[in-house]
């Protein structure tokens, strides 16, 4: 449980800081088709026997380099995006049909289990952790031009196709890490909901990621204890709680609003 | 001193098969005011972008203040249309003005004692430097416009280009940036595209009329301008 609230703090961070940029550059289609993609690479890990998280992280950064190549040469984000994330989640399926016995942990791929975060989980989480925050905090600038007008940015002369690869390979780093937490199918969950609650009260970019980041840490462990003493799948539990207090937060605002 | 600050020099540009701008010749020195004008789908847009350095040439050569378009970044201060922006986007009208100095201080993660007085002697230029902590998104249009204004000035641009600058301004808005902008062009070249005529002939020096792909310069402004949008191509081929 020790290792499960620690992670559940460190995935806040990822979600709550990439979230921010998903949600306010209005990436998340994008972003669910990258997250939905690793599937592919789990599928290879299990057909070829490595890590599948290895697999996942492989298949995340390469479907991230897809989109982000589609968006700076005109090709439709929408229709690349409809297009990768059906064909990782089939290619992931063909391949698992293809190895040989059964799969283990198939489920907590799909829909994450924390309980089951070890010590080397979390270090590898507290790595991310740092590359994105390091990431983020040197490219700030140019994320946030490059996120609210791509074109002004360019006349900056601000090398636009290297800000494009490090936003999609944030998106596809914290789609691994979130995996063990929720699972590849909830991750977009983590990275639009806090984010989008946070942007519901903030008007800047610093103050969504870092109220996303506070959301997203009280709903996980609420989620995990509650999903700890009524023995519910925990992934599923944290991301059901995330849409209840969305759906709080957003009549909230509009009783606000009346006001 | 007057300078060369923009030249095509037979430049094409096309896409795919269909040619959008054909042999241009443009040479506009500074400093002062020119205008850019024609109607909608004529080739203004290709042709700022083009300058710009964001699409390529066919053939030709583009030079700003002397150099190649990506080599003269810093000294051009861009404002495209407003209405292009993400009005729910979460930034500071600051945010917004202070991001025009990107790309001058290469070596700084943050922005630097000397962006930010920059900024500010730039909004208080445009009359904005009151909202720069309100989110840029619910400012009025004419607020907008003038942040992204500000934006371009903040670098301290020798060539300024303005991309529809009086689409969604109301008319005290559209008065205070005709003014900005005549002071502007007695120190800077200030280049304004627009499909508008009368809102720009009072207050360049200059117009060249982009149409069907061909960039025209009347020789007689006065007499140009005075004419409707649909006399343009005759007033043209008379001159």
């Amino acid at each position: 449980m020790q290792n499960a609230l620690i992670a559940a703090l460190l995935c806040a961070v990822i979600c709550g800081v990439v979230g921010a940029y998903v949600v306010s550059a209005r990436l998340v289609f994008l972003s669910g088709s990258v997250s939905h993609a690793t599937f592919g690479g789990v599928g290879l890990g299990y057909l070829l026997g490595f890590n599948p998280i290895i697999g996942a992280f492989i298949f995340a950064l390469g479907g991230a380099s897809i989109l982000s190549l589609a968006r700076e040469r005109g090709v439709s984000e929408d229709t690349a995006a409809g297009a990768l994330w059906p064909a990782g989640m089939a290619l992931g399926a063909l391949f698992i049909g293809l190895s040989a016995g059964y799969a283990p942990d198939l489920f907590s791929y799909l829909f994450g289990n924390i309980l089951t975060v070890t010590s080397s989980d979390l270090w590898l989480l507290g790595s991310v952790v740092i590359l994105t925050l390091a990431l983020v905090l040197t490219f700030s600038r140019q994320l946030f031009l490059y996120c609210y007008d791509n074109e002004y940015a360019q006349t900056r002369g601000i090398n636009t196709k290297m800000i494009s690869l490090i936003l999609f390979a944030l998106i596809a780093i914290a789609s691994v890490a979130l995996i063990k937490v929720v699972g590849i199918i909830l991750v977009i969950a983590m990275l639009s909901m806090p984010a989008g609650m946070a942007r519901l009260f903030t008007n800047t970019l610093r103050k969504t990621a870092l109220w996303a980041v506070i959301i997203a840490a009280t709903v996980s462990i609420a989620g995990l204890v509650i999903s700890f003493y009524l023995d519910l799948a925990s992934g599923a539990a944290i991301v059901v709680l995330l849409a209840i207090v969305f759906a709080v937060a957003i009549l909230l605002k509009n009783i606000l609003k009346k006001l | 001193m007057a300078q060369n600050v923009l030249k095509f020099n037979n430049v094409s540009i096309s896409y795919g098969q269909h040619m959008v701008l054909k042999d241009v010749n443009i040479s506009i020195d500074g400093p002062g005011m020119t205008a850019i004008i024609g109607p909608n789908g004529g080739g203004k847009s290709t042709l700022l972008k083009a300058a710009l350095g964001l699409i390529e040439t066919q053939n030709g050569e583009i030079l700003i203040l002397g150099q190649k378009p990506h080599k003269s970044c810093s000294q051009i201060g861009y404002c495209p249309q407003e209405q292009k922006h993400d009005r729910f986007f979460p930034a500071s009208v600051w945010e917004v003005a202070v991001s025009g100095r990107l790309g001058l201080n290469k070596g700084s993660l943050t922005y630097t004692k000397e962006d930010c007085q920059a900024t500010e002697a730039a909004l208080k230029q445009t009359g904005v430097w009151h909202l720069k902590n309100r989110p840029f998104g619910t400012v009025s249009g004419g607020e907008r416009q003038k942040t992204i204004i500000a934006r371009a000035l903040c670098a301290n641009p020798k060539l300024l280009i303005l991309d529809e600058p009086f689409n969604a301004v109301d008319e005290q808005s559209q008065n205070d940036l005709y003014h900005l902008f005549a002071e502007l062009a007695k120190r800077k070249s200030v280049i304004i595209v627009s499909h508008d005529t009368a809102a720009v002939a009072a207050i360049c020096s200059d117009v060249y009329y982009v149409a069907a792909g061909n960039v025209r310069r009347p020789q007689n402004l006065t007499e140009f301008c005075a004419h409707g949008a649909h006399d343009k191509e005759e007033q043209i081929g008379n001159i």
